[in-house]
């Protein structure tokens, strides 16, 4: 029933049913931890559900759309959460039950085309121009694929489908919960000129109040801004990128692997922790972690990040470039400490703690410079050997000694 | 009959240890001497802010008191200096070493006092260097104990440190020094462990020094600690959950005698002595030393400033013939006639008094301190009972004659009273600072000094310090504590479960599922302690050179003197405190005036102005009385309309029946009803006709009940009010009666007329007002309004600049409109930093907005502003104030260089709007960053500015961008934009509101101004609030039955759709009575989408709920009810406060 009520959403918005050209679809799982978790729970279907850490901090990973009516949203304090759904159920998340559906999902859409670009555990964009001929057209695709995910995994997703990914991610949005949406290539301009600056990719809360202040309110405002006056407010290219948008111009492919640009982990305590040997600890840890995954991928990074969010939920990041890139965990703890000793936190309540390097290149290349640094590398053939062993006996066979004292579940 | 304990507490902290004791004086002294101990020790950590009330507790049960104080030694710490980047604060150092030191007599109180003023030099971590402790040792008894140096070596295993710590101790305090030693139980290594005692007490010993017991304590009942667990853990600023709270464990609690005893052989057998080892005797020894009376406090003796200081001469005149000397001089200036004669008795009686009660110096000191004030051209005002006295009124303090008023000298100074005259002076609040410097320099910080007050712990703060202790998320605890209204902490769990508002929240259900108990229960505990030292916003102490002597002092945030003693306890120390208000309405006046003589206006000597002026009774008649100092607010509005004051003594009487207790014990409306000639006064007896005329046969004031004393039983004036004061408690009343109802049949009255006057007596006497207290007050009363009605715009620029009243700047500039008043805006070139009043285009008077409202923008840039004027363009001004580019955008978007550039009017597509000036903005701020891409020259931005294509702001984002810049709707009223809606669903306007009919019910929308829970008869909670509808004011009273249903939309909206009953009060009197209330841009919405018909449905289908949930009412001794959520700040953010919030989902603005 709710596809056909869907279906007539569709045709209230008065874009037509022509799909010719629109290739791409961008597919996103509804509520996706909250719906997976809730094939265990049936008798919760229809009710007020929030998946999320049950102690009383964490943040809300997803919820129910009878709980988001109530105000729940994702990433907001579990704490607020339980306030304004006093009576909704909480369900601990279960990630590898998660992953497993979001790799079946993805196995779905890989039958369909090999051109599938992941976002995120729950959604992707696929370009199905290669499949048409085989599967008739992008909607018939559409339909398909929300019909295998409904049968095989028991969730619901809803798809957009358009010429460009910055459109087909706006009209699945728009076709939410469990709906699909094509916007036919003749059609963008209506569909996309109505809608408020903040739709834009790219357009975040503070570009959207600037553009707001020069009266620029929908789309159809910035399309007709003289791009000149664009860039003189935004910038050059921000201001020239934002006119291509406004006229439906986008031109990224889907691309099955975007190369890494960054790698990192991060850390949210269970409770906020103001002791610098804890935070220390999980910095070392997070170091390692980030060393053996650049090792693993076989790029050194040049520049390394600190990032620290306190009680309050307000962030800080502190970063420093490197003399020499790097892929040894050891070195990467040494800046992460420094730049977190550099803080002078005596007492602050921190809530979550990350690091994450940039600017990598491939190791080989940074393998001459690497020999320059001859204690180093003692310390890189050890770490290439922890890894070894770990590829071996598991990620806790080896451990630094001072993380031996942290519980493994706080080591994911 | 408890039996004697000989134990004696050495060391306990109370609550006015900061952060750190749990228990008030009252409760801790009472415990013991519950316990049969017969003294017992104060020692506050870093002050004796507790002194007093302990003296007084000890005395009221009948122990020795011993006051002593708990000082930290300075260490240098390199993290003090650095200023951390992030969250987490300045460092904190809670493990200095700490010493306790004891007052043995006068003499040594006077040492305590100024070692504890020397430890204050450091401002925020008082702390002592050795030096300082030498200096001021004399007669000091010191105590080292567990946290102290010596104990600290003791603890490390230092012995040979501790004992050369002691030798230094030693050489200063000589036989004076004691060890204290303490056992908690604690692990056996640490501090506070028997073991440690038992080192300590053996060091000591042998080198010869007398060893005590204490027991550190902190608060009453084993089951406190929790308190003090969440006290450590604010002050540390570290959550108790993280571990690393340095607290005690648990043991700090008053133990008795036995328990003492036990603690002592403990530590008596560790350290190898037989039974406790003397340490027993030796403390009640060292307590007996030190106990002390009241009078070595100073307590009962008047210290003023030696004359020649005061007169700045070396000889020293006598203080009653040169205030009599002085008073007769003025007194033919102010008096003639027949009123000359009754003025030179009326003066003879004063000084008579003064001289005996020994004050004339006090009276000099005050009235030079005002001539110094006037002579520096600041606005003074005497308030309060002083502007009874004629004395007074001569040397300039007092600007109402208390003659032809009628005001009494003995309500002010009498010689049976034991307390001390107040004299309180009202000045502009924005030259308050000032004036205390003036003080201060006058008369030296030796001798002078203000007043501090002790912030308590209310709720608000007690859940933010608990919520943090406890680790809870900051954003979720401070919702949580914007929540209540600012009832007292231990009203919390009442609130959560009675306040519709709260109970019907996330908060109110989890509470109501018992989630948060524990929570609640830490936050109603920590209700009334103290939490902050603040400088009372008032009091001035003088004194002679002794004041140090005789009170600590410590530097105030802005680095003024401050006593440790709060406005009570200077009082009961016997010392002299002038009270220096800063008034608001006093500035705004000034401002005013000032700004008139700049328009070139003649305007008389306000001061001097006759009291009887018809136009300005007019305008208070007619209820037009928004920013009139005192009957602003609504309920004064409805008073003024159905009373219809005449005259200045109709003002004084209006004031003075605005007060709680007469609006609790209904005298308002017998007095009307007579006043309006609906019935005759009634008089209990012919004699007490002279003494309440005026007032129609209602006791309104003080100094009737005086009179009424005076008359039917004979005694003097003086006796009358210590009558009249007793008569606030049981007792008292009591008392009263005994004495009166003989005396007054004595006298010759019959029973019924006694009765009856009693019971007029026993229900006014302590509701009743001081009518030269209103006198004074009415003084600017009647000034405000004539400015208002004579000379608006200046009226306007003064209340804009000063903003003194309960409303918001944007229903201030909404009244001066509709008074005709023309509202020039920000403007780059005619602005200043306050408002100014200007020629308009008419030339009328008007006022121009000033640069101090527009968000963001700081001092030194309204200067560098200012002095940068005129600007020829955006360039220029943006090249010559370097003001930042957020303030800049700001004064563009409110329209500060529309005049510049010809903007406004009527906006074409493709002529210069401010979005082309924003855009130019960027451009300047790119190239000036070295950012530019398209390399614009210098001379190319200097250049006319060409349109962009951008479309110029709308009427309403111009609004709206003048509400989130300045708060204020400047160019057009909000509700304007929901006019068509207004007028097609019918809704009524206040202008309108006088038209109608009683019990007709209406619908009214507007701005929510001002929200008030005022203590009414009934003892319930009634919801006043003010909406602004762009025709003035409308009133609208929620009652109990009405806020089960609205009460959160009412709190927690601003713009509002209201629903109900007219109810007229009087020819100029409308409220109304609130059936449903909804939030405006909401129904707004409605209205756009689905027409009139679909917002009627839900109007009509959303009706009160008549069962309401009852809530508590307090019941005082005198037998009023009264609501506990009476009279405080209503929850949420204060209506002053209003931001942009306005404007989410307004008409007119996308998004």
């Amino acid at each position: 029933m709710s596809r056909s009520q869907v279906r007539r959403q569709t045709g209230a918005l008065g874009l037509g049913t022509d799909d010719a050209g629109c290739t791409i679809l961008h597919v996103d799982m509804d509520a996706f931890y909250a719906s997976v978790s809730l094939r265990t729970r049936p008798d919760l279907h229809g009710t007020p559900v929030i998946v999320g850490g049950s102690g009383g901090r964490g943040v809300v990973l997803s919820a129910t759309y009878e709980a988001r009516a109530l105000g729940v949203h994702s990433a907001m304090p579990m704490s607020r959460a339980r306030r304004v759904a006093p009576q909704a159920t909480i369900i601990a998340p279960d990630h590898d039950l998660y992953a497993q559906v979001s790799r079946n999902v993805m196995e779905v859409f890989a039958s369909i085309t090999p051109l599938v670009e992941p976002l995120s555990l729950d959604e992707a964009f696929l370009d199905v121009s290669g499949a048409i001929r085989r599967l008739t057209s992008p909607r018939s695709i559409a339909e398909l694929i929300r019909a295998r995910i409904q049968d095989e995994q028991q969730i619901t997703c809803s798809v957009g489908v358009a010429t460009t990914k910055f459109v087909a991610k706006l009209a699945s949005t728009r076709a939410k919960p469990d709906g699909l949406l094509v916007v036919p290539a003749d059609q963008v301009i209506a569909f996309l000129h109505p809608l408020p600056v903040g739709a834009l990719w790219g357009v975040g809360e503070r570009t959207e109040e600037h553009l707001v202040r020069l009266g620029l309110h929908t789309v159809a405002d910035i399309a007709n801004t003289p791009k000149a006056t664009l860039c003189r407010a935004l910038g050059q290219a921000t201001g020239a990128h934002l006119h291509e948008l406004s006229w439906g111009r986008d031109p990224r492919a889907v691309r099955a692997h975007e190369p890494e640009k960054s790698i990192g982990n991060e850390h949210t305590f269970a409770e906020d922790v103001d002791d610098p040997e804890v935070i220390g600890a999980h910095l070392l840890r997070l170091a390692d972690q980030v060393g053996g995954r650049l090792r693993a991928a076989g790029f050194t990074a040049r520049s390394v990040h600190l990032k620290v969010r306190f009680a309050d939920f307000s962030t800080i990041t502190r970063s420093r470039t490197l003399t020499v890139p790097t892929d040894v965990g050891m070195d990467l703890y040494q800046t992460v400490k420094s730049l977190y000793d550099a803080l002078g936190l005596q007492r602050a309540r921190i809530r979550l703690v990350g690091v994450r390097v940039e600017q990598l290149q491939s190791a080989e290349q940074a393998a001459m410079q690497l020999e320059l640094g001859a204690p180093d590398q003692g310390r890189r053939e050890a770490e290439l050997a922890v890894d070894a062993l770990r590829a071996r006996f598991g990620q806790q066979a080896v451990r630094a000694a001072r993380l031996v004292e942290i519980p493994a579940e706080a080591q994911e | 009959m408890t039996t004697i304990d000989p134990w004696v507490h050495l060391q306990v902290a109370s609550g006015f240890s900061l952060r750190y004791g749990a228990c008030m004086p009252e409760e801790l002294v009472s415990a013991a001497a519950g316990m049969g101990q017969q003294m017992i020790a104060l020692t506050d950590r870093d002050g004796v802010y507790g002194a007093v009330r302990w003296m007084q507790a000890c005395g009221a049960v009948g122990i020795g008191a011993i006051l002593g104080v708990e000082l930290a030694m300075h260490r240098p710490s390199p993290s003090t200096q650095r200023k951390t980047p992030a969250r987490g604060g300045t460092f904190v150092d809670d493990d200095r070493p700490r010493v306790m030191f004891f007052a043995r007599d006068a003499r040594s109180w006077a040492s305590l006092c100024r070692l504890v003023t020397a430890a204050h030099q450091l401002r925020d971590n008082p702390a002592l260097r050795w030096d300082q402790i030498c200096t001021h040792s004399h007669g000091l008894v010191a105590v080292l104990g567990p946290t102290s140096s010596y104990g600290r070596a003791v603890c490390d295993g230092a012995q040979d440190l501790a004992r050369q710590l002691l030798d230094r101790w030693r050489e200063v305090f000589g036989e004076r020094l004691h060890v204290g030693v303490t056992s908690h139980h604690a692990a056996t290594d640490r501090r506070y462990s028997m073991l440690h005692a038992a080192q300590m007490t053996d060091v000591a010993r042998q080198c010869g020094i007398d060893v005590v017991l204490t027991n550190a304590v902190r608060y009453r009942i084993p089951e406190q600690g929790q308190i003090a667990d969440v006290l450590d853990a604010a002050r540390q600023m570290v959550s108790l959950r993280s571990g690393r709270v340095q607290r005690d464990n648990g043991e700090a609690w008053m133990k008795s005698g036995a328990q003492m005893a036990q603690i002592a052989q403990q530590i008596a057998g560790a350290a190898g002595y037989r039974a406790d080892g003397g340490l027993l005797h030796a403390t009640r020894e060292l307590a007996e030393q030190c106990v002390m009376n009241p009078s070595e406090l100073g307590i009962g003796r008047v210290f003023v400033p030696e004359l020649q200081v005061t007169l700045g001469r070396t000889d020293s005149p006598d203080a009653d013939a040169l205030l009599s000397a002085r008073c007769r001089q003025e007194l033919d200036s102010r008096y003639v006639g027949t009123a000359r004669a009754r003025a030179v008795d009326r003066l003879a009686d004063e000084l008579k008094v003064i001289r005996d009660v020994g004050f004339a110096s006090y009276f000099i000191t005050v009235g030079e301190v005002v001539a110094m004030i006037k002579g520096n051209g600041v606005r003074v005002a005497a308030r309060g009972s002083g502007a009874g006295s004629v004395v007074n009124y001569l040397l300039g303090i007092s600007g109402v004659d208390p003659i032809a008023q009628g005001l009494l000298m003995e309500r002010f100074l009498s010689p049976l009273r034991s307390g001390l005259p107040d004299i309180d002076i009202d000045v502009e609040s924005a030259r308050r600072e000032e004036i205390y410097r003036w003080i201060l320099e006058r008369f030296g910080d030796q001798r002078c000094a203000c007043v501090s007050m002790m912030e308590t712990y209310r709720v608000r703060h007690a859940v933010r310090d608990v919520g943090a202790a406890l680790g809870m998320p900051p954003a979720e605890v401070g919702e949580l504590a914007k929540s209540f209204p600012h009832i007292r902490a231990r009203h919390a769990r009442s609130a959560l479960a009675e306040l519709p508002e709260l109970r019907t929240s996330g908060f109110g259900r989890l509470a109501a599922r018992g989630e948060l108990d524990g929570f609640i229960a830490l936050v109603e505990a920590l209700d009334g302690l103290p939490r902050h030292v603040a400088l009372h916003p008032c009091g001035v102490l003088l004194s002679d050179a002794s004041l140090g002597d005789r009170t600590p002092m410590q530097p105030s945030a802005a680095g003024f003197p401050m006593s440790q003693f709060d406005k009570d306890d200077v009082e009961v120390l016997g010392l002299l405190k002038l009270d220096v208000l800063g008034v608001r309405m006093q500035s705004a006046i000034a401002h005013a005036l000032s700004e008139t003589k700049r328009a070139g206006v003649d305007v008389p000597d306000i001061d001097r102005i006759a009291l009887d002026d018809p136009d300005t009774f007019a305008l208070i008649q007619s209820t037009h009385t928004l920013g009139c100092f005192q009957i602003e607010s609504p309920g004064q509005r409805e008073l003024i309309g159905k009373y219809e004051p005449t005259s200045f003594s109709d003002l004084i009487i209006d004031i003075s029946l605005f007060r709680p207790g007469p609006v609790k014990s209904d005298m308002i409306r017998p007095f009307l009803r007579a006043r309006q000639g609906w019935e005759p006064a009634q008089y209990p007896h012919p004699d007490l006709r002279p003494v309440l005329e005026q007032t129609f046969g209602v006791v309104v004031f003080h100094e009737q009940v005086m009179g009424i004393l005076e008359v039917m039983t004979g005694c003097t004036l003086a006796y009358a009010d210590e009558m009249r004061r007793s008569m606030g408690s049981q007792a008292g009343i009591d008392d009263a009666r005994s004495w009166f109802y003989p005396a007054a049949l004595r006298r010759g009255y019959g029973l019924d007329v006694v009765e009856q006057v009693w019971q007029v007596l026993h229900s006014f006497a302590s509701f009743g007002f001081c009518k030269a207290h209103a006198a004074a007050f009415a003084l600017p009363t009647y000034q405000s309004a004539w400015l208002k009605t004579h000379y608006p715009a200046a009226f306007y620029a003064g209340l804009l600049t000063h903003d003194p009243g309960m409303y918001p700047k944007r229903l201030i500039l909404d009244d001066a409109r509709q008074q005709g008043v023309q509202i020039l805006g920000v403007d780059i070139n005619a602005s200043d930093a306050v408002y100014r009043v200007v020629a308009g285009e008419d030339g009328d008077l008007g006022v121009r907005m000033a640069f101090c409202d527009v968000r963001g923008i700081s001092r030194h840039e309204i200067d560098a502003l200012v002095a940068g004027q005129p600007y020829a363009s955006l360039t220029d001004a943006w090249r010559r104030s370097h003001v930042s580019r957020p303030t800049m955008e700001n004064l563009i978007v409110t329209g500060a260089f529309d005049a510049l550039y010809c903007l406004g009017g009527t906006a074409r597509r493709g002529s210069v709007t401010r979005r082309d000036l924003l855009l130019q903005l960027a451009d300047l701020d790119r190239h000036d960053r070295g950012a530019s891409d398209g390399q614009m020259s210098l001379a190319l931005l200097d250049e006319q500015i060409s349109p962009s294509g951008l479309p110029e702001m709308s009427a309403a984002e111009k609004v709206r961008a003048e509400i989130s810049v300045l708060g204020m709707d400047v160019s057009a009223h909000v509700l304007d934009f929901y006019a068509p809606m207004l007028a097609q669903m019918q809704i009524t306007r206040s202008a309108q509101l006088l038209q109608s009919r009683s019990r007709q019910q209406v619908l009214v929308a507007g701005v929510k101004v001002a929200v008030q829970t005022p203590p009414v008869r009934s003892g319930k909670r009634v919801i006043f609030v003010t909406v602004d509808d762009a025709t003035g004011p409308v009133d609208v009273a929620f009652f109990s039955d009405a806020q089960e249903r609205y009460a959160s939309t009412v709190f927690s909206s601003w713009l509002m759709l209201i629903r109900g009953t007219v109810r007229r009060t009087g020819p100029r009197g409308v409220s109304i009575t609130a059936t449903g209330c909804w939030d405006l841009a909401g129904m707004y919405r409605t209205w756009q989408r689905s027409g009139a018909p679909a917002v009627w449905e839900v109007i009509n289908a959303d009706q009160p709920e008549v069962a309401a949930r009852a809530q508590r009412t307090l019941v005082h001794a005198t037998g009023y009810r009264m609501s506990p959520y009476a009279d405080v700040a209503p929850p949420g953010s204060p209506v002053s406060t209003m931001t942009a919030s306005l404007w989410h989902a307004s008409p007119g603005c996308s998004g």
